[in-house]
């Protein structure tokens, strides 16, 4: 069995927090990953709090956060593990701390599945909290700081599928070991029950994440100009399929002084079902400026969205976005079955291998009728790589062979979207060298 | 121009009246003592907590580490609420004096050192570190047993709050008098 490369194994950490912000609901964040092997000159200890105290106050780290990798955060992976620990994390809990709040220490053997700790320790970095006091069994009340701590949102425990479900930020001791890979959002459903709550207490982890993404993003200017998309993910969420104008902003991030890309800075918006622009037709521009409202429903089950954005010294660069219409009233004529008791309840999804070399299955089971789904793989950028049209999708055990073998090798998301259900699988590629 | 001064003054003096705000510290359950135990008066009042140590290091077989951890009390989940120890401690029967600095610094990583952090589970709320005025700041090991692979022995410490968390208002300082520990090897 080909072993993993260290690129490519923080490829998957990556994606694992990519994922959950995907499946929670929490568009246009992305982390990006760079590795590099450190020798500290403090030993690891036995003691957690210990290396994250000399973690923080190392000046090498400083430097290499802030010069040499132009870094926002700070993780340390260990690789010893600790008593009562899987990872360490400063929290950010004030409107700006500043970079005071930056750094994070995971143990080596808990960073996946089933415990998402490498996700959970990043994202108290982005102010992500525990699940409340009374979201019981598992959270103390701990007056008068309790509520000092939660300047907004929390993680979730909840019941679907005849299980207790943890959040990311739930908390679970050594033996209640699997959380789902998703941050707590209210509206966003696993196996039919909803993973936040609003009101006084919310558990809502997702909609802090929106917040501070884009300034701890600024933590730290980078090099490269980057240019992102906001707005609904898809078209359409009523209960009707009813549609409602829908603004989309262009949201860029300034490279640091005397890097190319400074503002101030032109933008067109495009959009097309194929996700590669070429600025001509079939692509078609829909106006100009920093932000665009839709005012119909451009194509059924997905488009792109795209913008095209010129600095001021003249370089050019793009953000893509791919938006799922399949919701929408005016999409809905297009379908072979038009019932309420659809495929529903998908669960146990397993991508197999992952990584792959190119051939990979995507197992799920779903309960309900048969229904048909589009299926789809995107890369990260947004684009669609390959479009494997309508399958039949049964009730009970689905499996669907796919092969990525004339892609190049990276991150892509394997897109499944039903009448009544959707989901997106991770999956990364890794041909072996020729 | 005069009553704009006036008027700062009496902020000022109103301000300067406000009985300082001090929490209580988190109401804690020991915890499992298989590992070891610890006990000492906290500030006055009797603390404990469970203890683990952690020697037979092949890169320094001369220093142990020595970790004391409290949780959260009627939690069936065990969720860490303190955690306090000394680190490079001399693996020898002896008196050892504690690194007085706040500033951690390539000298503290190689001294005998101590950090008392409140949490919740992972998530540090705030840090104490020993208070450098006070030289008395000290670890006693009184025994060390090879073949039970356990450390016991006494401290006494006064540490202070991470001077730059001005949000949380737990006691600026903490004395712990009186402490006696027993830890066994955690691998
Ligand atoms: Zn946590």
């Amino acid at each position: 069995m080909k072993s993993l490369t260290m690129d490519g194994f923080v490829k998957v950490l990556e994606n694992s927090v990519n994922f959950a912000f995907e499946n929670s609901d929490i568009p246009n964040k992305r982390v990006r990953f760079r590795w590099v092997v450190y020798n500290p000159e403090y030993a690891l200890t036995s003691s957690i709090e210990t290396l994250l105290a000399n973690f923080r106050s190392d000046q090498n780290v400083d430097e290499m956060l802030n010069t040499d990798y132009r870094a926002d955060l700070g993780l340390f992976i260990s690789g010893r593990t600790y008593s009562n620990a899987y990872g360490i994390s400063d929290i950010r809990q004030f409107e700006d701390p500043g970079t005071s709040h930056r750094h994070a220490v995971v143990s080596f053997r808990a960073m996946l599945a089933p415990r998402w700790t490498l996700a959970h320790e990043l994202t108290h970095l982005l102010g992500a909290d525990h699940n409340w006091c009374d979201n019981v069994p598992c959270n103390t009340c701990f007056p008068p700081t309790c509520n000092e701590r939660n300047y907004c949102n929390h993680g979730y425990r909840f019941d679907a599928g005849e299980l207790e479900r943890k959040t990311i930020h739930a908390i679970i001791n050594s033996n209640g070991l699997v959380r789902i890979l998703h941050f707590s959002n209210p509206n966003v459903d696993f196996l039919g029950e909803p993973t936040g709550v609003y009101g006084d207490e919310p558990a809502y982890n997702a909609q802090i994440i929106r917040n501070t993404g884009c300034p701890v993003s600024a933590y730290v200017a980078s090099p490269e100009v980057k240019a992102m998309i906001s707005g609904p993910p898809k078209l359409c969420g009523g209960i009707n399929g009813a549609f409602s104008e829908t603004i989309y902003y262009a949201n860029i991030l300034q490279p640091a002084q005397g890097f190319p890309g400074q503002p101030p800075y032109t933008v067109s918006w495009w959009w097309n079902e194929t996700g590669v622009f070429t600025y001509q037709a079939p692509d078609e521009l829909l106006g100009t400026g920093n932000q665009i409202t839709l005012t119909d429903v451009p194509a059924c089950n997905y488009f792109t969205l795209h913008i095209r954005v010129r600095s001021d010294d003249g370089l050019y660069f793009t953000a893509s976005k791919l938006i799922f219409t399949g919701l929408c009233e005016e999409c809905q004529e297009e379908r072979v079955v038009k019932t309420d008791d659809l495929l529903s309840g998908v669960r146990a999804i397993k991508v197999f291998p992952n990584p792959t070399s190119g051939e990979f299955t995507v197992e799920f089971h779903t309960e309900g009728e048969p229904d048909d789904a589009l299926i789809f793989i995107s890369s990260m950028d947004g684009k669609i790589r390959y479009d494997l049209g309508r399958r039949l999708i049964s009730k009970g055990v689905n499996r669907i062979l796919l092969d990525l073998k004339d892609l190049p090798n990276g991150l892509y998301n394997v897109h499944f979207v039903g009448a009544r259900q959707n989901f997106t699988a991770p999956v990364t590629l890794q041909k072996s060298k020729p | 121009m005069k009553k704009i001064a006036l008027l700062a003054v009496v902020a000022l003096s109103i301000i300067c009246c406000e009985k300082e705000e001090v929490w209580p510290f988190f109401q804690t359950w020991k915890g499992p003592q298989n590992y070891g135990q610890v006990h000492a008066i906290r500030n006055g009042e009797i603390w404990e907590a469970s203890a683990s140590g952690h020697f037979f290091s092949t890169s320094d077989p001369h220093h142990c580490a020595i970790s004391f951890t409290a949780f959260y009390p009627d939690s069936i989940l065990s969720v860490v609420a303190e955690s306090f120890g000394f680190s490079n401690v001399p693996v020898a029967v002896g008196s050892y004096k504690i690194h007085l600095s706040e500033v951690l610094s390539p000298a503290w990583y190689d001294s005998l050192r101590c950090l008392y952090v409140l949490k919740h589970d992972d998530v540090v709320i705030t840090e104490y570190r020993p208070d450098p005025n006070v030289e008395s700041n000290r670890v006693w090991v009184d025994a060390i047993d090879t073949v039970a692979g356990t450390i016991s022995g006494r401290f006494d410490v006064t540490l202070l709050k991470d001077p730059d968390d001005t949000r949380t208002k737990f006691p600026r300082t903490i004395r712990f008098q009186n402490g006696t520990f027993t830890a066994r090897h955690w691998p």
